[in-house]
């Protein structure tokens, strides 16, 4: 394979019209929605999902990976000026970024974090180019004992790695595997918990579950919080920053890159884990330790490129593998699924032009993101000013639409309404439902391999420790496990010998 | 704010007419019909009926003067659609665009809700075989030589199907019966996982559609020395089992079906529109290029097939040992 021919293809995908505008509308969107807090990128794609089933597959993800790397500026421009993280990856952005919009230094700060992101958005594309190929390439290795193998990793990643509460974690992910079984069994054709009704044979609709979870459960939590908000006006004399300023985000941008591609390729949620690791190392790194938390350059440059590079780079193990490493790769996936594309190392030799196509709007997608940042700033600082009783309504309306569109149904609608009650209470008992849409995906993945390799063995179980890659896969798990839990054992342990002492 | 709410109207309008696409056409005088006719096509949008359907129901809603409207009902190995049909009035304005599973069905679920045979077929639009899709390090060059191998080694072959009662699973089961011998099915979602797994070489085999193999064999990762059809197929002149295994034959169908109990003139008129179209040179090559055939017959001659491919349908799905649930 040529790498500039693919490039080829792929910017001749990314570059006709059709493709360029969609490109656009998502990082339009995706800006929009990382500016209004409380409204992520996940809930957005949920909703905007069932539109993208009429669009041709590649149009369709051109337009949702916009929304996600457009939600990643977005939330930047909110925690700048009013201090509000629009994206839970942005949280670190508020620290510094907002203490520079207070001394006067906003439209720096903005400038920095649009700027910085480009920076690590480009080179993260770049990163996606030159090294997913070679990853194809064992493509035709992954059979169901691998793919069993790599769900297990995943699984075990994602419940381990999340943030909050490790036992909420897991719950999650099993009531995942739970609502996951929903629907015809795939190896024997029975059915599992369709209480008889047609209308489960093809188990619970997923767009159903992730608006009901992520969509409506924000709407429902924000209206209780509808207060004024206070908005710092970035005077845009200032709006570029100084020379001084641009060499002290230098490095930290390209340290923040560096860091961000890397955590990026992690599965659960790369692009927040690698901004506080950003913000860290810049701390440690710093001179100047005692500035970070009162307008630190370098404590807003790292972070901003972090979260940018990361939104891009987990962008690999779901094109190359068909592992989605958070919420919006899982709902991609769906995006594929339904255009009958199984999202996996295969996708790249099968449909080439949606791969690259995919890869070059992500440049493009990034470099209209800046052009859209810097001058739009006055518009985005109006919209946050807008009052939910007016949005939310809208936003209500079109999902509701859109659920009905998926199948011309109204089940999914009775359904995401359910799963709005069930995100409320996960919402009062502090558990992310993120994990849950990785087991309602991944689980029943790893039952259909499982079984499946069971089935090509004739029920020996010895064919998983067959294979090196599946070896080494389930062992990678194993240490996981290991390291995460080991302290936590040792730690329970102590806190019970402290209790009887 | 002026723009994000353009956005949303926007995605708004076009979400709704997402699952609907309207053809209009001129308008011709004529008692039937008199308003736009709706298609339900029993599976998810942008699939192989969709794309039959496409290649002709611009020209019936020419020929008949009324717009067509699509509406993609996806569920159950088509029952969700079907079911819908067999709530609607028969009057005409109803039709369903369905495959061969309508006549498995029966033999799949136990409580379907809906009668099969009360339907009234207005015509079989096309047939197309299975290519078997053969693992490419595997040794044998025609079908003789893999039947006297699964023979010497009964259950060492695997074939991918996609699913219980899918068109592959059964065309498998017709093989294994009428040849003697026992080929395992692993079961996948769907063709196109299957095929990456014969690609891959862990499975021996994949019976799927002559388009859907071709990729592979140029590739050299398949060969393809069989069909499940009874002539030589395509431009590669591959070889029919029949050839091999006498009477052995699974075919693919569609067919264009009414209600229960609409009126002979509605089906003779859509019937004549149809084998008109089917006879135009264009439409040939088209589904010709896809080595599909088109076959419109009359509605008589569909209800027989309907009821000739149902019995063969249950033979098969008991012979493999399915039962409905």
């Amino acid at each position: 394979m040529n790498f500039f021919s693919n490039l080829e293809i792929g910017f001749a995908t990314a570059l006709s019209l059709n493709n360029l505008s969609f490109c656009f509308v998502g990082v339009l969107v995706g800006t929009a929605i990382g500016i209004l807090p409380g409204l992520g990128p996940l809930a957005t794609i949920a909703m905007l999902l069932p539109l993208t089933y009429s669009l041709e597959p590649v149009t369709g993800l051109i337009m949702i990976a916009g929304i996600y790397y457009g939600a990643q500026y977005g939330g930047s421009t909110t925690a700048i000026l009013v201090n509000l993280p629009g994206e839970s990856s942005s949280i670190v952005s508020c620290l510094d970024g907002y203490q520079m919009a207070r001394n006067g230094r906003a439209g720096a700060a903005l400038a920095i974090a649009a700027l910085g992101s480009f920076f690590a958005g480009t080179v993260a594309t770049i990163l996606i180019a030159a090294f997913s190929p070679a990853l194809a390439e064992v493509a035709f290795l992954f059979g169901p004992v691998e793919y069993f193998a790599m769900m297990v990793l995943g699984l075990t990643a994602a419940t381990l790695l999340a943030h909050g509460s490790f036992i909420k974690g897991v719950a999650m992910v099993l009531t995942g595997l739970i609502l996951g079984l929903v629907g015809a069994d795939v190896n024997s054709g029975t059915y599992r918990f369709t209480f008889g009704s047609f209308s489960l044979t093809e188990g619970i609709e997923f767009v159903a579950v992730a608006m009901g979870l992520f969509a409506f459960t924000d709407i429902l939590t924000n209206i209780r919080g509808d207060t004024a908000r206070e908005v710092e006006a970035p005077t845009f004399s200032n709006l570029w920053m100084t020379g001084r300023e641009a060499r002290q985000a230098a490095f930290p941008v390209m340290r923040g890159t560096a860091i961000g591609s890397l955590l990026g390729l992690l599965p659960g949620g790369g692009a927040m884990i690698s901004s506080f690791a950003s913000y860290a190392i810049e701390k440690r790194l710093s001179k100047t330790p005692e500035e970070f938390g009162h307008g630190a350059i370098a404590g807003l440059a790292g972070p901003e490129s972090a979260n940018n590079a990361g939104a891009q780079t987990s962008f690999i193990p779901m094109l190359t593998l068909g592992i989605p490493s958070n919420g919006v790769m899982a709902l991609m996936i769906g995006a594929l699924m339904v255009h009958n594309i199984a999202p996996g190392p295969y996708v790249m030799v099968s449909n080439p032009e949606i791969f690259w196509g995919l890869i070059a709007s992500m440049w493009i997608g990034n470099a209209m993101l800046v052009v859209l940042n810097l001058p739009l700033i006055p518009l985005w600082v109006r919209l946050i000013q807008v009052h939910y009783w007016i949005l939310f309504p809208i936003i209500l309306t079109v999902c509701c639409v859109g659920l009905y569109s998926i199948s011309n149904r109204v089940l999914p609608i009775y359904f995401a309404a359910g799963f709005t009650l069930v995100g409320c209470l996960f919402w009062r008992m502090r558990a992310e439902a993120a994990p849950l849409l990785l087991g309602f995906i991944l689980g029943p993945l790893m039952e259909e391999h499982f079984r499946r390799a069971l089935l090509l063995s004739d029920g020996d179980m010895a064919i998983f420790y067959q294979s090196p890659l599946s070896i080494s896969m389930l062992g990678i798990a194993a240490a996981m496990c290991l390291v995460v839990l080991l302290p936590q054992i040792r730690r329970g342990r102590s806190a019970a010998f402290t209790e009887e002492t | 704010m002026g723009k994000m709410i353009r956005t949303l109207a926007l995605s708004a309008a076009i979400a709704a007419v997402s699952g609907v696409s309207v053809r209009c056409a001129a308008a011709e005088d004529a008692p039937y019909p008199t308003k736009p006719i709706k298609f339900i096509i029993p599976y998810a949008p942008g699939g192989g009926t969709d794309a039959v359907a496409a290649a002709f129901s611009d020209k019936l809603a020419q020929k008949l003067g009324q717009p067509i409207i699509k509406e993609n009902h996806a569920g159950s190995n088509s029952v969700i659609g079907t079911a819908l049909l067999a709530e609607s009035k028969p009057d005409g304005y109803t039709l369903l665009v369905v495959t061969g599973a309508i006549a498995n069905n029966p033999f799949l679920y136990s409580k379907l809700p809906y009668q099969t045979e009360a339907f009234v077929p207005v015509s079989i639009l096309t047939s197309y075989p299975f290519v078997l899709g053969v693992r490419s390090k595997l040794p044998f060059k025609n079908i003789q030589e893999l039947i006297d191998y699964a023979k010497a080694n009964p259950g060492k072959l695997t074939a991918g199907t996609s699913g219980r009662g899918a068109g592959a699973q059964l065309a498998l089961g017709l093989l294994n019966k009428s040849a003697g011998i026992k080929i395992r099915d692993i079961p996948f979602k769907g063709a196109g996982e299957s095929l990456s797994n014969v690609a891959g070489g862990f499975i021996d085999m994949v019976f799927s559609g002559y388009e859907t193999v071709r990729p592979f064999v140029q590739s050299g990762k398949m060969k393809a020395f069989a069909h499940t059809g009874t002539e030589p197929l395509g431009r590669e002149q591959i070889p029919a089992i029949a050839q091999t295994v006498p009477g052995f034959e699974y075919q693919n169908w569609l067919a264009l079906i009414a209600p229960a109990g609409t009126p002979v003139a509605i089906t003779e008129k859509l019937n004549g529109a149809l084998t008109e179209i089917f006879a135009q040179q264009d439409v040939k090559d088209k589904l010709a290029a896809q080595n599909i055939t088109p076959i419109a017959s009359t509605s008589a001659a569909a209800k027989d097939y309907l009821l000739k491919e149902m019995a063969t349908s249950k033979s098969i799905i008991e012979s493999i040992g399915l039962k409905p649930e």
